[in-house]
């Protein structure tokens, strides 16, 4: 798993994760990712989870786009598996370094089996029942698990699941806040971004957004105690109109807007002279 | 989870938010996926309790610095509920005079109950009392409550009715939207005696107050780290802990109220005069009415 070391001090309250859309932060991590995402590829090991800790910003502009596979007419979706970036959010409470990237990898594999078992790793198309989705919430406790099944139109593909001939991720992401106290971490929460798209009769995006509250169990590790969670279909699962725009795009469109200024400048000197 | 679980809170996150009764978790402004706004989107909400409705104490303690805010006299009472099934809640206010049982004391002002038996009898208190024990009972003291409300940001609250008092906030407050800080939301909570309906009116106030709160907790739990942040602050600050998984998970129910469902009374009464002190006889009848109204779906009948 490729982790990167915060540069913050262990804080009492660590705002390791900056929020909002600002592509700095995310900039020194798109090398790695890409990386990871070729040989996760080229290995075939699309399941398993990477665990990366965000910190602040350390590296020039880059692009600020997470890896995603991009689907296009005609295209195999399963042909482009993509593995789930996790990444350390904010930690309240002192933890060491390397115990909050355990812990968000952790966190990451309780969420990850969510997102495997409620849409990824499972044949389509099939029935939208309770039944067609057991095993969805293995990392929820009993009782909340009980819960996400009924809710499963939301929690789970089963909305479409019978419409659809595959579905694959296109973006899976998971940022972990952390409690911890007196240095033990005592509860997470795993905020979820997942895009997934469909083929069959119903051929589109869907963006799921969730935040799944755990609390650890000696015995049966990080647990869902709680969730919330969304669906979008279509419009805003897609990608923004022309792509998101990167972090060299914005400073290749800065250097231009400068030199179009300072040759501006020159043409007046030039007239006033 | 576990019953009675008694906290001296200091500045507080989980009692802002209990107090608060709000909830929300707008669909995460921070998840990954920024850009999109999904607040008008469905929401699938789950909680793992072993009770439906969780009830909680809510007392604002009148204790003054140095003092033990768990053995002095509760100046404010509000018994919240949460159904964390549906995301309702309820707050019955209980007028700090009414003059009830209090377990091996006799009869008092059930404000009493707390400094003579702490937090637990308190809780035992108002359960007999309304036929329904809360889950928790939780103690701040007007310092923490203003710190707490000054962290969020303040919070805007309706006032029915212009009032003042010559010593806590002489200029008043005005009727209408407004915003209180802190300390205004403190005095709001707190002044009683120009005040019609006097204890009643201050009830009505203090759950004004809450829903502000509540409002301001639902800008603002999507953050992240918020209710982690507000679960370290009670550990912290509480002598008798929950463990702190608990407090998650009450904490998580607490964000999962939703401010549109949340219905509130004060329990009504007569004034009376026992042993010369000016008391409150509360009608035992509308409490019980009340508590079981709400006791399975924290919702309370419309007009009380």
């Amino acid at each position: 798993m490729a982790v990167r070391r915060s540069r913050r001090p262990d804080d009492e309250v660590a705002q390791v994760r900056r929020s909002g859309v600002g592509g700095t932060p995310r900039a020194a991590l798109v090398p790695a990712r890409l990386l990871a995402l070729a040989l996760v590829l080229a290995l075939g090991l699309g399941g398993l989870a990477a665990c990366t800790g965000q910190d602040e910003a350390e590296g020039p502009d880059t692009p600020t786009s997470p890896p995603s596979a991009s689907v296009e007419e005609g295209e195999t979706l399963r042909a482009r598996p993509v593995r789930t970036t996790v990444e350390v959010g904010t930690v309240v409470g002192a933890l060491p370094f390397d115990r909050r990237r355990q812990v968000a990898a952790s966190v990451g594999r309780a969420a990850d089996a969510w997102i495997d078992g409620a849409f990824v790793q499972r044949r389509y198309p099939r029935p939208g029942s309770r039944q067609a989705f057991q095993g969805a919430f293995s990392s929820f406790t009993r009782s909340t698990a009980r819960q996400a099944a009924a809710d499963r139109r939301l929690t789970t593909a089963a909305a479409v699941s019978a419409r659809v001939d595959d579905l694959v991720a296109v973006r899976r992401r998971v940022l972990v806040d952390v409690l911890s106290v007196k240095r033990v971490p005592r509860a997470a929460t795993a905020r979820v971004g997942l895009v997934y798209a469909t083929d069959g009769r119903v051929r589109d995006r869907f963006l799921v957004q969730a935040r799944l509250a755990m609390t650890h169990d000696a015995r049966e590790g990080w647990q869902v105690v709680a969730y919330d969670v969304t669906q979008a279909r279509g419009a805003a699962a897609a990608p923004r109109a022309g792509g998101q725009k990167s972090g060299q795009q914005d400073k290749q469109k800065k250097q231009k807007a400068g030199q179009k200024t300072k040759q501006k400048a020159k043409r007046r000197t030039g007239a006033s002279r | 989870m576990s019953r009675y679980v008694v906290s001296t809170v200091r500045r507080l996150g989980l009692l802002a938010v209990v107090l608060a009764l709000v909830a929300v978790v707008v669909p995460d402004s921070a998840t990954p996926e920024d850009e999109v706004t999904v607040v008008a989107l469905p929401h699938a909400r789950g909680l793992d309790t072993s009770d439906r409705v969780v009830w909680i104490l809510a007392v604002g303690s009148d204790a003054r610095p140095g003092q033990d805010m768990t053995r002095s006299r509760g100046d404010a009472l509000q018994m919240v509920g949460i159904d964390t099934r549906t995301g309702a809640a309820a707050s019955i206010g209980i007028p700090r005079d009414s003059w009830v049982p209090i377990p091996g004391h006799g009869s008092n002002r059930v404000n009493a109950a707390l400094y003579y038996g702490g937090p637990q009898l308190l809780g035992r208190t108002v359960g007999s009392f309304l036929g329904l024990q809360p889950d928790y009972v939780m103690v701040t003291r007007f310092t923490f409550f203003e710190n707490m409300v000054r962290d969020i940001g303040g919070i805007t609250v309706s006032n029915p009715r212009p009032f003042a008092d010559e010593f806590l906030k002489p200029k008043g407050f005005k009727a209408g939207r407004i915003h209180l800080g802190g300390y205004d939301a403190h005095v709001f909570s707190r002044i009683r005696k120009s005040l019609p309906g006097g204890d009643f009116d201050r009830s009505a106030n203090q759950q004004r107050v809450l829903r502000g709160i509540a409002a301001k907790v639902r800008q603002r739990a999507g953050q992240p780290g918020f209710l982690e942040r507000g679960v370290l602050s009670v550990l912290r600050n509480t002598r008798a802990n929950a463990a702190p998984a608990e407090l998650f998970r009450l904490a998580q129910a607490v964000a999962q109220v939703r401010p549109g469902r949340i219905s509130t009374c004060v329990l009504g009464g007569s004034f009376a005069t026992i042993n010369g002190a000016s008391v409150i006889r509360p009608s035992y009848a509308q409490a019980r009415r009340l508590a079981n109204a709400a006791r399975r779906d924290a919702t309370l009948p419309r007009g009380c």
